[in-house]
Parts: C-alpha cells; sequence; structure tokens
C-alpha cells in the first residue's frame, strides 16, 4: 500500500473515534448513550494504561486501583453543591495521581519483571482488604450514590448516563487524546519517549530518568482515577469489583489492539472490542473467557495493535529499517515509541 | 496470648509455607529457564484444587485417588499450554509472556467459573485423627499434607540434581546458546518443566483442598503470595523462594493469632511488601 493511502486511512480512523464518541450519542436514544459512556470511561483507563506501559515503563497489572480509588472518592463527594462537581473531580484525581506517585516510586526503582508483579500483588491485596472492609466499601454489593443530581458551576448536572454528564466525560477525554498528539511533537515528549526506549541512555546523557517514569506513572493513575469517578457518576454505584485485575487485564487488551504507545491506539481498541464482547454477553455470559483468548492471540501474533500495524507499514513503504534499527519485536518499549511517529 | 494457640497458627503457617513453596517452585523453574513470567500459576493452582473437589464431590471418588489424577490433569494442562504458548514467547519482549499469560489466567478461571459454578466447594479431610501434643489438638491430615509436599519438594531437588533432565533445566538458563549447541533438546527440556510446574500446582491445589476448600479465584491470592515469595526470595533462585515461602506462612501464622484469617493475610503480604521496599530485587539475590 502507499503510504499516502495509510496516512490517510490512519486519520481517517482517527477522526471517525473522536467523531463517533462526539456525534452518535447525539443521535441515538438512551441506551446507546449508556454504551457510549461506559466506552468513553474504559478510554481513560486504557489510555491510563498505555502511558503507565509505554512511557513509564511499567508493566501494569494496578491501574483497576486508580479507577476503583477514584469511583469510590466519588461516593462521599456527590452533592447538590455549585463546587461538587469540580471538587468530586479534582478530588478523585490528585488522590488517585497521589496513589500513583506513592506506589509509583517503589517500582521504579525496581528492576526486569519486578515492577509489573508487584502490581499484581498490590491488586490483589487491596482487593483482598476491601472486600473484607465491608463496612467502607459495601463489599461485592457496593455502595449506592443516593443524590439525583450534582452541582456544576451553578447548574444541576442529573446523575446517570445523562447527555450533559455524558459531554462533561467524553470532552476532556478528547481532549486529552488530542493534547497527547500535539505534545508528542514538544521536545519535552522527545525526552519522555528517550527515557521509554533506553533508560541507561536517557541517564547517561544527564536526565533524571526515574523522575520522569515516576511523574508519568502518576499521570496514567490520575487519568484511570478521573474516568473511575466518571464510572461512579454514571452508575450511580460502586462496588469492589471495580478493583478487579481483571478490569485491567480489559483494559490492557484494549490499549493493545488499538496500539500500544500511540495517542490514538487505547481509544481505538475500545471502540473495536467493547461493542464485540457486548453484543456477546448477550448470548453467552462468560465473556471473560473470549478476553481471555483474544488476549493471547493479541499478544502472541498481533503485539502492534491496529494503529501501530498500520504505522509500521507506512514505515516500511517510506523507508526501509536499517540493519541496525532492525523491526522490532511486537510491543518491546522501542516499538511502543516508534509506533507515535513525531512527524 | 496462649501458648498453645501461637504453636497452633505456627504449624498451620508452616503447613502452608510448604504447600506454597512447592507451587512457587514451580513458577520459578518456569521462570528461571524460559524467562516467563506466568501470571496463571495460581490458576493452575485452582485448577487442581478444583478438579480434585469435583472429582471428591460429584464423582465420589477418594481422596487418595483423586490427589496423583488432579496432579497428572493439571501436569498435562501446562504441557498444552507450553506448546500453544510458552513455546511462542520464548525469547521475545517479556510483555507479550506476561500478556499472554494474563490471558490464559482470565480464560481459565472463568472457563471453571462457567464449568463448576461460583460456589465454594469443601472436602471432607480423607483423615479425620487429631494429634495432640504439647497442650494443642492438631488435625493429622494437615501434618500428611506437609510431608506430601516436602517429600515432593526432596523429590524435585533430587531429580534437578541426580537426573540428565535436571542437570539440563540447571545448565541451559545459565548458558542458552552453548546449551543449544552442545546438542541439548531445548524444547523437551522446556516441556518436562512445564509439565513438572503444572504436576506441583495441580498437587499443592488438591492437597489444600481439604483445609482451604476450592473456589474458581482462588487461584488469585495464591499468585500473589508466589510472587512475593519468588521476587523476594530473588527471581531465578529457587530454594531462597523455599524459604521465603515457609517464612510468609509462619509471618501469616502469628498474625492470625490476633487478627482475621483474611486480615493476617493481608497483613503478611504487606509486612512483605515493606521488605520489598528496601530490597526492591529480592533478598538472596541471583548469581
Amino acid at each position: 500500500m502507499h503510504r499516502n493511502a495509510i496516512s490517510t486511512l490512519v486519520n481517517a480512523l482517527q477522526a471517525a473515534a473522536v467523531g463517533l464518541l462526539l456525534l452518535a450519542p447525539l443521535l441515538a436514544g438512551d441506551y446507546w448513550r449508556f454504551f457510549f459512556f461506559q466506552m468513553v470511561v474504559m478510554a481513560y483507563l486504557a489510555i491510563g494504561f498505555d502511558l503507565s506501559y509505554s512511557y513509564a515503563r511499567i508493566l501494569s497489572f494496578m491501574h483497576a486501583l486508580f479507577f476503583g480509588l477514584g469511583a469510590y472518592l466519588a461516593v462521599p463527594l456527590v452533592s447538590a453543591a455549585p463546587w461538587s462537581l469540580p471538587a468530586t473531580l479534582f478530588v478523585a484525581t490528585a488522590a488517585a495521581g497521589l496513589a500513583g506517585l506513592v506506589s509509583g516510586a517503589v517500582l521504579v526503582r525496581m528492576e526486569n519483571h519486578n515492577p509489573t508483579i508487584a502490581t499484581v500483588i498490590l491488586s490483589s491485596i487491596v482487593l483482598l482488604a476491601a472486600n473484607s472492609m465491608t463496612s467502607v466499601t459495601g463489599g461485592e454489593d457496593g455502595l449506592i450514590i443516593h443524590a439525583r443530581t450534582i452541582g456544576f458551576l451553578g447548574l444541576e448536572i442529573g446523575m446517570g448516563p445523562t447527555m450533559a454528564l455524558y459531554y462533561l466525560a467524553a470532552i476532556p477525554l478528547v481532549a486529552l487524546v488530542v493534547g497527547r498528539l500535539l505534545l508528542q511533537r514538544t521536545e519535552t515528549w522527545m525526552l519522555v519517549r528517550a527515557v521509554a526506549q533506553n533508560e541507561t541512555r536517557a541517564r547517561q546523557l544527564g536526565f533524571d530518568a526515574r523522575a520522569w517514569r515516576l511523574i508519568l506513572f502518576a499521570a496514567s493513575a490520575a487519568i484511570a482515577g478521573l474516568g473511575g469517578v466518571f464510572y461512579a457518576l454514571m452508575m450511580q454505584h460502586v462496588s469492589t469489583s471495580s478493583l478487579e485485575v481483571g478490569l485491567s487485564i480489559n483494559a490492557i487488551l484494549y490499549a493493545a489492539i488499538g496500539g500500544l504507545g500511540t495517542a490514538f491506539g487505547p481509544l481505538v481498541g475500545v471502540l473495536l472490542i467493547y461493542p464485540i464482547t457486548e453484543v456477546i454477553s448477550l448470548y453467552f455470559i462468560y465473556v471473560p473467557i473470549l478476553v481471555g483468548l483474544v488476549l493471547i492471540i493479541v499478544s502472541l501474533f498481533f503485539g502492534r495493535g491496529v494503529i501501530g500495524t498500520l504505522r509500521s507499514l507506512e514505515d516500511q513503504t517510506d523507508h526501509p529499517r536499517a540493519p541496525d534499527n532492525p523491526a522490532p519485536e511486537a510491543m518491546t518499549h522501542d516499538e511502543a515509541a516508534a509506533g507515535a511517529p513525531s512527524r | 496470648m496462649a501458648f498453645d494457640q501461637i504453636l497452633f497458627e505456627l504449624l498451620n503457617g508452616v503447613v502452608w509455607g510448604l504447600i506454597l513453596s512447592i507451587i512457587a517452585l514451580g513458577l520459578g523453574l518456569i521462570y528461571g529457564l524460559m524467562g516467563i513470567i506466568n501470571l496463571a500459576h495460581g490458576s493452575l493452582y485452582m485448577a487442581g484444587a478444583m478438579c480434585a473437589a469435583l472429582l471428591i464431590n460429584r464423582a465420589g471418588l477418594d481422596f487418595w485417588l483423586v490427589l496423583p489424577i488432579a496432579a497428572v490433569a493439571v501436569g498435562l494442562l501446562t504441557l498444552a499450554l507450553n506448546t500453544a504458548i510458552f513455546e511462542r514467547v520464548l525469547h521475545r519482549d517479556p510483555a507479550v509472556g506476561l500478556l499472554a499469560t494474563a490471558g490464559v489466567f482470565l480464560t481459565l478461571d472463568n472457563t471453571v467459573l462457567a464449568l463448576a459454578g461460583a460456589d465454594p466447594q469443601s472436602v471432607m479431610p480423607p483423615i479425620f485423627d487429631v494429634l495432640e501434643f504439647a497442650g494443642i489438638y492438631y488435625p493429622v491430615y494437615r501434618l500428611v499434607a506437609a510431608g506430601i509436599a516436602l517429600l515432593t519438594l526432596i523429590a524435585v531437588a533430587l531429580f534437578l540434581r541426580f537426573t540428565r533432565y535436571g542437570l539440563w533445566m540447571r545448565a541451559v538458563p545459565q548458558a542458552r546458546d552453548l546449551a543449544a549447541v552442545t546438542g541439548i533438546p531445548i524444547l523437551k527440556v522446556n516441556a518436562i518443566t512445564a509439565a513438572l510446574a503444572g504436576l506441583t500446582a495441580g498437587l499443592a491445589g488438591a492437597l489444600a483442598t481439604p483445609i482451604s476448600g476450592a473456589h474458581f479465584q482462588m487461584g488469585l491470592s495464591v499468585i500473589a503470595a508466589c510472587f512475593i515469595v519468588v521476587v523476594i526470595g530473588g527471581m531465578g533462585n529457587l530454594w531462597g523462594a523455599v524459604v521465603v515461602a515457609i517464612a510468609l506462612g509462619l509471618i501469616r501464622g502469628l498474625y492470625s493469632t490476633v487478627l482475621s484469617p483474611t486480615w493476617s493475610e493481608v497483613a503478611a503480604f504487606s509486612t512483605l511488601l515493606c521488605v520489598i521496599y528496601f530490597k526492591p530485587n529480592g533478598i538472596f539475590g541471583r548469581r
């Protein structure tokens, strides 16, 4: 395929993703708005995971914890007071970011696979603890948000998957994705990519690689937490199931299918996979079996995801890779970062 | 705190530590030989436990017959996983193996949920006797289970030390290329390692069933325990992991004299997490 054709295809795919998010709920009914709202929420989680994996270099199975933290903090903060929505968003995002900063401080010091393993350990400890603290978390039955509206700059926004709340969630998401695309052209982002590709080299060049990874990990946690708040506001219900490692694995699947290390990958992955799993769940309730199988197949045979694969086709037609820069193995960090060309 | 209660909980800790150590041993073997972090290892343990529970409760088989059946069934399952997944992951980015085995974890746990339901299965211990010593009454079955776990550890140690495949399993991680040129059938060594890891995980699951019951999600807390043990013991250091497994069991036992079972598990994990904070790459290190 010609480079231009692929470029156009990628751009069209990205524009379609944003268009779908912003326009579809206007045209469709209540059920579809709820459906799209869930995808928006999952996209936050998938973006958070991707930021952590591709740039903080921590393959995290604990992002559902940040998501759940955001969701749980929404419960006491929701009220009709005019400051309620901004305060909820701010407190939950900041708390998730802080939790990311604290856990990340340990994770970035670990070597090899140990950070990933530590995220699995933390996930199961927190889930175990949360399930036994039923008085605080409500356990698997969860907590219900009783408020019918939430205050926002003098307005009363209806809780649940309402139109206003949908756009309050979707617009920051689009801003996040587009902002990330713009950020890729800055010098700061080049430094971020340098750290992600080769930490030792970046450190030798005088950059504080660990600090950068820590900042990115905290940011990824904050984004996951923001998704959690919107989830709580939409569902009006939070339970410990939003802390489960299975949720983190779902987010990983979305990001991997869309394309790791690309601005639009996580969002495209959610838009592709979420509807499929929803349709299947009408006929077959054990969807996680299929999610697991798809994850196996994707990781073994299709590591670059949709956007990454298209981008690499584009690169091949453009300039064959030099021998000292061979096409990397699927999902290496080099590839993850190279999948997002900064031209 | 009464001495007899502490003794009782410490014994429980040792029993659990020994069972945990044979699970962690398999996890460590797969990691050491193939460089794969098997996130589905807890699910293999769960598969052994559920297999045993269902064969006993629904098919009415005898526990001592079920024990080897569950171990071999999980061994074969892991052999299949080796062919389908582990072999394809070798020499690739570690993330590929992590994601693929995360998929296996999700698939296995939910397949068991679909087949056997979400109700916890409980199984009567095959030995009802209670041993009285030092003022406590201790169930004999738990001592027997600990003994079987200990014998398994010894058998694996002997296998690694005195058989040709055991020698190869120790040699390959040290010099992969040299091993390949000298004609060691690496794929076959990998397959035997996977089967052995599955066998021990399945055996551990079946052994634990009369003590803790069986449930489709029981793998998750075990994988956390195994990972803590393997990280602190030093990745690739098998015997370090065994020592830490027993230490984890003892710490959990001590906590459970004052805390509920779940909280003592959380507290024991958190205690060892503090160790990871100060020694992020393990206390026994590697090589």
